[in-house]
């Protein structure tokens, strides 16, 4: 384990005892039960209490991982077909940046789904690396039938309205 | 050749063209949406479409009506929707009690008042059931026990619902008292009642008439007078009870939609249903047809609203 | 008897098999692309059937059912993206063993389970669909709400990593199936203002942000990663008699639960899949090897949630109750076409009740003709440059997600839980339990507190009613066995001493 997992661990502990206290909090503020013996509230605090229990634990665990000192490099052995490989931590931030875009367009249904479909697989493509011609054709064909093909699809025949 | 399939694709195409023929009148001059608050396959969503697709089969508007479902907290989600919707006339709410009850106990905080109706188009009635092999033989046997019940007859509600609000108006009438049950929708109250888990529940008409062969029987009619498919049973104003009630159909557009939209979609409506086919279709799906638009339909809305109303703390689930 | 004959027999006229064969190969291609469901397909269509013939309309919508439940796995299989909800469980085992270079082995047994889960449960609802229901309706709130606890306590359990882990994720899951209108008694909980949350977190959203859109992360970051070009080899495809024998008892187990919790109204195929996995967890010989790649894990949950296709029909066609979501569509489908689903069926519509029945059969084994005729193609994918294939998920999942329910609001749950099991994964937490506890928490409250207000505040039926007292003690059995077993297998190997 190294640090970044403990800082996982952090983030995982704290996330989960805030979203526990805001739950427990929430719970406790509802009205006493007219017809059900049990309620609404008691499940909802019931769970809040353990999962802050846990969320407390896991945040221990993890500060105490960072206190430990840097331990030895793990074992390669361990993700063998995982080691040549380069993580690309930026350019996942980027692809979920641009799927983000891509739904938010949507939702201001100012840009039409075909043109918003299509330009977003276009673009994606290039950035997560498609450079090649052969894949590069195929994502064009892709882009073209899932945007125009998938907007007739939902308004003409399914009535659903796509921006 | 004429296949099931031809026909098929002749009447999807029928809907799909967007009946560019027509002199199109300025509105609607594209497809009206008409937003269901609950879920596909529900009784609500079968009224709904199948008006929308008369309508559209008659080409009654200049482009056709869709129907979209959204299906979230008991329609509160899709009755947000819709208010906040542009006052264009392009997007409307078909709902019923529900609304009216929502906002009643304050699941959302406004009412039919957030909204201008623009017809009604039927409603449906309720009765009480019970199982076939019960002890109750008729109604007054079963208002007799509950009365001497010392914890109260269970009987399977939907708490909130319309089925809870008919039996609040019953139980007051009668003076007895139930202990309500939730167990949810139509089908979810016939299990229970099968399975003798509750001993007494309401149905709406549609749904007893779907259900009655699986063993249930009902006991009388929350209506004024009998239904036409159930002669042999006697509304509860015979049985001395005054109370009469029943779901309506309701068709919302936003507040402030203009006078001219709301009477284009009005007469869309109204030509609809003076169709005798739409009628009986209606009818074989439980409801009993019927049109109301303007001063009238809203007079009544808002009267039911005022008893809704007066039950309200008693609705809620707290 | 005759009657189903003739359903049969209609099955091979043109028309009826044109559309039988359109509804299975829909049916498995929303099923296996993530975000596209059978249910959202069904949906969509239902309007368009008011223009088929009723028996077309009902052949089609039930082909799709039983297509859709199926190809779930393939994507399960080979991307670890579950194509819809009832194959979660797949991915648990499908996933591992095709990354270990079996994926034709790992299909196989998905697709076989599939075939005789699809064909248990049809045998039920062909010969004994009136007793069953009668049965099931039998199941009151407190036998409900013990068989889910069954499940339920098996929820730190399943999955690798540690049991604190586990348990943190399933309280999780809890957590997450709570805001909204509360399904017990309608009480708006954790909205925190919100309107758009008085609905609550769809299960569907969730699941798909969790398993495809985290996945679809997870494999941004490993892009550069060389696909391992593993030759695909159909070894093991067909299963061996060893393999039969080997598997009998599990198939036949995951079978009978599906079929029952199928049969049980209101819960259908992704519950059925999530009780047999655990079920055949707690009583294999070697759990620990499950979600690691074992066949037992693949073959519980394809086998159960077929089966269920053909238990849910069962209340549908006998008393007109809905077993699963679908067929709550289903019975929409009939009712515009003037049909009641229920007893009467058989006396005015004997002819759909038997197509229906047959249908069931038809399109179940048309789908494992088509499925194993399509592993080769499909195999194909895992090929596919990331670049090009992980842009095209993402626009089916949003695409899917909105058309679901017509809302942006989803899309962005779907999104955000995209995230949040991105992180989980990263920091060693199983997304299995934080499934079980999402799917099966709410199924448990409703029905304890429906109990409750039965037996107006007692909790004694849950022990003095017979069926109830029973699977109490087998969840408590379930809790305390692997307990029992860690302490014996202590017991008889000794731990290891100190090393000199």
């Amino acid at each position: 384990m190294d640090r970044s997992n403990a800082w996982l661990d952090i983030l995982v502990g704290v996330a989960a005892l805030g979203v526990s206290v805001a739950a427990w909090v929430s719970a406790a503020g509802l009205p006493p039960p007219r017809f059900d013996p049990l309620g609404s509230a008691s499940v909802p605090l019931t769970v809040a209490t353990i999962l802050s229990g846990f969320g407390v634990v896991i945040l221990i665990q993890g500060l105490r991982r960072l206190s430990q000192p840097r331990p030895a490099p793990s074992d390669p052995a361990d993700r063998p077909q995982d080691r040549p490989a380069r993580l690309r931590p930026w350019l996942t931030v980027a692809f979920f940046a641009m799927t983000v875009a891509y739904v938010w367009a949507l939702s201001t249904e100012r840009v039409r789904y075909s043109e918003a479909t299509a330009g977003f697989l276009v673009a994606a493509g290039l950035v997560l690396g498609c450079r090649r011609p052969l894949p590069l054709a195929f994502l064009m064909i892709a882009a073209i039938l899932l945007g125009y093909g998938g907007r007739y699809l939902f308004t003409r025949v399914f009535y659903v309205d796509l921006p | 050749m004429r296949t099931a399939f031809g026909t098929w694709l002749a009447g999807a195409a029928l809907v799909l063209s967007p009946h560019l023929a027509s002199p199109a009148a300025a509105f609607p001059d594209k497809p009206v949406q008409v937003v269901v608050p609950y879920g596909a396959g529900g009784s609500s969503d079968i009224v709904a479409r199948t008006i929308v697709s008369a309508i559209n089969d008659m080409a009654l508007l200049s482009h056709p009506m869709v129907v979209i479902n959204v299906n979230a907290g008991a329609g509160a989600v899709g009755f947000q929707r819709v208010k906040d919707a542009e006052a264009d006339g392009y997007e409307i709410l078909v709902s019923h009690i529900g609304l009216l009850v929502s906002g009643a106990i304050g699941r959302t905080d406004f009412g039919p008042e957030a909204y201008d109706a623009i017809a009604e188009t039927g409603s449906i009635n309720i009765v009480s059931a019970t199982k076939s092999d019960s002890r109750f033989d008729n109604f007054e046997d079963f208002v007799s026990a509950a009365k001497e019940s010392a914890g109260g007859i269970a009987e399977a509600s939907s708490i909130g619902g319309s089925v809870h609000l008919a039996s609040l108006l019953l139980s007051t009438a009668a003076g007895y008292d139930v202990r309500i049950v939730h167990t949810g929708g139509g089908a979810n109250r016939l299990q229970s009642l099968l399975g003798g888990h509750t001993r007494h529940t309401f149905f709406s008409t549609a749904e007893y008439l779907n259900f009655r062969e699986s063993g249930v029987r009902a006991l009388a009619i929350l209506a004024p007078e009998r239904h036409p498919d159930l002669p042999d049973l006697p509304t509860v104003r015979e049985l001395g009870y005054d109370v009469s009630f029943r779901i309506s159909y309701w068709w919302f557009a936003p507040n402030d939609t203009p006078e001219d939209r709301m009477a284009v979609l009005a007469d869309a409506f109204e030509t609809a249903l003076a169709d005798t086919d739409l009628q009986q279709t209606l009818r074989d799906r439980g409801l009993v047809p019927g049109f109301r638009r303007g001063d009238g339909l809203d007079a009544s809305i808002e009267a039911i609203y005022a008893d809704v109303k007066s039950y309200g703390s008693q609705l809620s689930p707290n | 008897m005759s009657g189903l004959v003739d359903g049969l027999a209609y099955l091979l006229s043109p028309w009826p098999c044109f559309f039988m064969l359109l509804g299975t190969v829909l049916g498995i291609s929303v099923g296996s692309i993530p975000g596209l469901t059978g249910s959202m397909l069904i949906a969509l269509l239902l309007p368009l059937t008011f223009y088929m013939d009723s028996l077309h309309a009902i052949v089609l919508l039930v082909s799709i059912y039983t297509g859709a439940v199926s190809g779930g796995l393939i994507s399960a299989t080979l991307l670890r993206m579950p194509g819809t909800p009832a194959a979660v469980m797949t991915t648990l085992d499908g996933f591992p063993m095709a990354h270990a270079g079996r994926p034709g082995r790992a299909l196989g047994i998905g697709i076989t389970a599939s075939f005789v889960g699809g064909l248990i449960g049809w045998a039920f609802l062909a010969t004994l669909a009136p007793p069953l229901s009668r049965l099931a309706v039998q199941f009151g709130p407190f036998e409900y709400f013990s068989m889910v606890l069954m499940a339920l306590v098996l929820i730190a359990s399943v999955g690798s990593g540690s049991l604190l882990r586990g348990l943190f994720s399933g309280f999780l899951g809890v957590l997450v199936s709570l805001p909204g209108l509360d399904q017990s008694a309608g009480t708006m909980r954790l909205t925190f203002g919100f309107t758009e949350l008085t609905g609550g977190f769809h299960v569907l959203p969730v699941l798909i942000g969790l398993f495809a859109v985290s996945q679809v992360l997870n494999d941004v970051v490993w892009i550069e990663r060389r696909v391992e070009r593993v030759a695909f080899s159909l070894q093991g495809l067909f299963l061996s008699l060893h393999d039969w024998t080997a598997q009998a008892g599990n198939l036949l187990r995951s079978s009978l639960i599906g079929t029952w919790i199928g049969i049980l109204p209101g819960i259908g195929p992704n519950v059925g899949s999530v009780v047999a996995y655990t079920a055949a967890r707690t009583l294999s010989k070697t759990p620990e090897r499950f979600g690691t790649g074992t066949e037992e894990g693949i073959v519980a949950a394809e086998a159960s949630n077929n089966a269920a296709v053909g238990g849910s029909l069962i209340p549908l066609i006998t008393m007109g109750i809905p077993g699963s979501v679908i067929d709550a569509l289903l019975i929409g489908a009939l009712i515009i076409h003037d049909i009641q689903p229920g007893p009467l069926l058989f006396i005015n519509n004997a002819d759909m009740a038997y197509t229906m029945i047959a249908v069931c059969l038809v399109s179940n084994i048309a789908m494992y003709a088509i499925m194993l005729t399509a592993v080769r193609p499909l195999a194909a994918l895992v090929h596919v440059p990331k670049a090009v294939l992980l842009p095209i998920i993402m626009v089916c999942c949003v695409t899917g997600v909105f058309a679901f329910n017509n809302r942006i609001f989803d899309v962005g749950v779907m999104l955000a839980f995209g995230v949040v099991g991105f992180v989980l994964e990263r920091a060693g937490i199983p997304l299995a339990p934080f499934v079980i506890g999402l799917i099966l928490a709410p199924i448990a409250e409703h029905h304890l507190r429906s109990g409750l207000m039965l037996s107006a505040g007692s909790w004694w039926p849950l022990v003095t009613r017979p069926v109830s007292a029973g699977l109490m003690a087998v969840s408590l059995a379930c809790l305390v066995w692997p307990i029992v077993r860690t302490a014996r297998r202590r017991f008889a190997e000794p731990a290891p001493t100190a090393p000199p």
